[in-house]
């Protein structure tokens, strides 16, 4: 008798729960990781480099699908469709109504982009996939390079990368540790503002700077590099706070990479947030204190134990009983709800996806990484590659103050930025 | 590249000012090639706004002069409160297809439990006489299921997409059986005809794709 073969299918592990229900027009919950290459891309060459990467990362052909209590990502027979850029960057990529792909490429140009809907991946996950799909296309263009010589680190099985480690790192027990600073002053965070671009379109606004001179002013001040650039932010916001707004507090959220503390090679999600908050009514605004005060929030909240229990908080509301068995409908008002509250705790957020690591032979046909997310507020992401660091700032507003003072800032401290930012039509010459 | 004086930075990607503080860039020397990072993608804007806005406008000019002139002239009846329920159900019906344009299928369903229950309530509002029991509830449950399965072949949609549809349209279709027994129906020919029909093809879904259903509900059911 014929075995009958049925479709792979994955609940949603922890944190991708909260994506499907609050993406939106507005914040689509998409981010991109591009990759900028010496030479113009071929299409043909890309997609084969697409499916060969496929074969690796089976969790990336699921689509998204609606169950009576949870969503769930199901295995699809479709396959993607690689083409030149020619709509919105970060636009959605999950309708409720229709059963895409979760995740786009596409190219222009020198540049390859990668798009995710976050509730497959997260950033680790989505450059892990980038890396492997820069690694085979360089391999279909140029035969010259040797497959047995240029090893692309990848050391993680198909069943690895599909594991849900927010679930295997769970378990029934209490655990409770002393109120973290964040608890204290996450309410009523200062929000930005401002004239948005129409039709929910993204502004980003991307500055490069070697990562040695800014690796030794964080030296110099004992502290890490994310350390000083999320203080250089709290000010830049501080900068552009109107008088009335200054009591409130700026609250930054740093997502972490959970895979440092705790071992796992999955390809889905698995990061924590971090939350400084910093209140300039009460402290100084100079520099020094402010890198002074993150430094000692992120050394107190990035322990294994602190990650432990936000992880474990977030993994017993998945599990309690009354949750599960309450309807999705249900589910999504509350989840909505919650969003909206932790959100108006939020005034911006930065994440530092770190260094990418490529093969040395594929180095000199390799230009640059960076990586932007969609955003209601404003997010700054930021990694390095050959010693250059990119830093985007994505979000909705037309204004660019934020980004103005926090280059301005790096300015001052010496470094050289290079800037580059996406143009609407409206805005090109002699464009109204 | 380009450098913007008043904020000491290099600026490329074609830009005409600084993207920091919109200041005019001054050229450098250097012949580093300018790339584009993004290409400039036009926007489209909504384009059916003001046929759509028309549509409306036009309705809530029909209900207020109904209702208008109905107050002048109360010895004609109260027939401008059918116009209003009209207007309420042609939006509602026009609204459920603007949301599930994309997915056909769910579309269908969707259509038919709103005009079945918009259809009880317009028979009940004007003195129960049964014709929503009698035919239109049976007839456009019979007419989705064969709309459900052409689609479903002709646009080639796979198995699970279209399994959880059909099952909901089949047990929605077996629902007339309860007005049936209930002796809420005077023609009993077109109910039952649906009901039949119902429970032929769910029986044909059980049977040919009786491991597919299972597997389908384990994982909408998933707790």
């Amino acid at each position: 008798m014929k075995r009958k073969h049925f479709r792979q299918w994955n609940p949603l592990d922890n944190a991708a729960k909260i994506f499907p229900v609050t993406s939106s027009k507005a914040d689509a919950k998409v981010f991109r990781f591009a990759c900028g290459l010496t030479e113009d891309i071929d299409e043909a060459a890309l997609t084969q480099a697409l499916d060969k990467t496929l074969e690796r990362f089976p969790v990336f052909l699921s689509v998204m699908k609606k169950g009576l209590f949870w969503y769930y990502l199901e295995h699809t027979d479709k396959r993607p469709a690689v083409a030149e850029e020619q709509i919105q960057l970060l636009s959605p990529l999950y309708d409720e109504n229709v059963k895409n792909l979760l995740f786009r490429v596409s190219y222009y140009k020198k540049r390859i982009n990668l798009e995710v809907f976050h509730a497959l991946t997260d950033g680790t996950g989505a450059m892990f996939f980038l890396q492997v799909l820069v690694y085979h296309y360089l391999l279909t263009v140029h035969p010259e390079l040797n497959e047995r010589e240029v090893v692309m680190a990848l050391d993680a099985s198909a069943a690895q990368m599909q594991d849900d480690s927010f679930d295997r790192y769970y378990e029934k027990k209490s655990m409770s540790g002393p109120k973290s600073r964040r608890q204290r002053m996450r309410y009523g965070a200062y929000q930005l503002s401002g004239t948005r671009y129409s039709e929910h379109r993204m502004r980003v606004i991307e500055g490069c700077a070697p990562v040695k001179p800014l690796l030794t002013e964080a030296r110099k001040r004992g502290i890490t590099l994310t350390t000083l650039l999320a203080a250089v932010m709290l000010r830049s916001i501080y900068q552009i706070m109107p008088a009335r707004q200054r009591k409130k507090p700026v609250t930054l959220d740093i997502p972490v990479n959970l895979r440092n503390y705790f071992p796992s090679a999955s390809a889905r999600n698995f990061f924590g947030v971090v939350q400084v908050g910093y209140d300039f009514n009460s402290m100084p605004d100079d520099l020094e204190s402010v890198t002074a005060y993150v430094d000692q929030v992120l050394k107190e909240e990035l322990t294994p134990n602190r990650l432990e229990i936000r992880m474990h908080k977030l993994g017993a509301l998945e599990h309690n009983p009354f949750a599960r068995i309450a309807p999705l409908v249900l589910k999504d008002f509350f989840m909505k709800i919650g969003y909206r509250v932790a959100a108006a705790g939020l005034t911006a957020s930065l994440s530092n996806v770190g260094r990418v690591v490529m093969p040395e032979a594929l180095c000199p046909y390799i230009e640059e990484f960076d990586v932007f997310c969609s955003c209601e507020k404003v997010q700054m992401c930021m990694c390095s590659f050959n010693g250059v660091l990119r830093m985007s700032f994505s979000g909705p507003f037309v204004d660019s103050d934020l980004e103005k003072n926090f280059f301005r800032a790096l300015v001052e401290l010496g470094i050289p930025v290079t800037v580059t930012s996406n143009r609407f039509p409206e805005e090109l010459e002699g464009g109204e | 590249m380009k450098y913007c004086n008043s904020c000491k930075v290099n600026v490329t990607g074609g830009q005409p000012r600084c993207p920091l503080c919109q200041a005019d860039l001054v050229e450098l020397d250097d012949k580093t090639e300018e790339e584009e990072v993004f290409p400039v993608i036009p926007t489209i804007y909504r384009q059916h706004h003001m046929l759509f806005k028309t549509l409306v406008f036009v309705t809530v000019v029909c209900v207020v002069v109904s209702l208008a002139v109905n107050w002048m002239l109360p010895e004609s009846g109260g027939w401008s409160l059918i116009v209003l329920g009209a207007a309420v159900c042609l939006w509602l019906t026009l609204w459920i297809a603007i949301q599930k344009r994309k997915n056909i299928l769910k579309h269908i369903l969707w259509q038919l439990f709103l005009v079945s229950v918009l259809s009880i309530l317009w028979d009940y509002f004007t003195g129960w006489h049964g014709w929503s029991l009698d035919f239109v509830v049976p007839g456009i449950c019979l007419v989705a299921m064969l709309s459900m399965t052409i689609v479903s072949r002709v646009m080639k949609v796979c198995v699970e997409e279209y399994l959880i549809y059909s099952v909901l349209g089949c047990l929605f279709g077996i629902v007339p059986l309860i007005f049936l027994l209930t002796g809420l129906v005077n023609y009993v020919y077109l109910p039952l005809i649906c009901v039949a029909a119902s429970i032929i093809f769910l029986a044909a879904i059980v049977i040919y794709q009786g491991e597919n259903i299972a597997a389908d509900l384990k994982r909408r059911l998933h707790l």
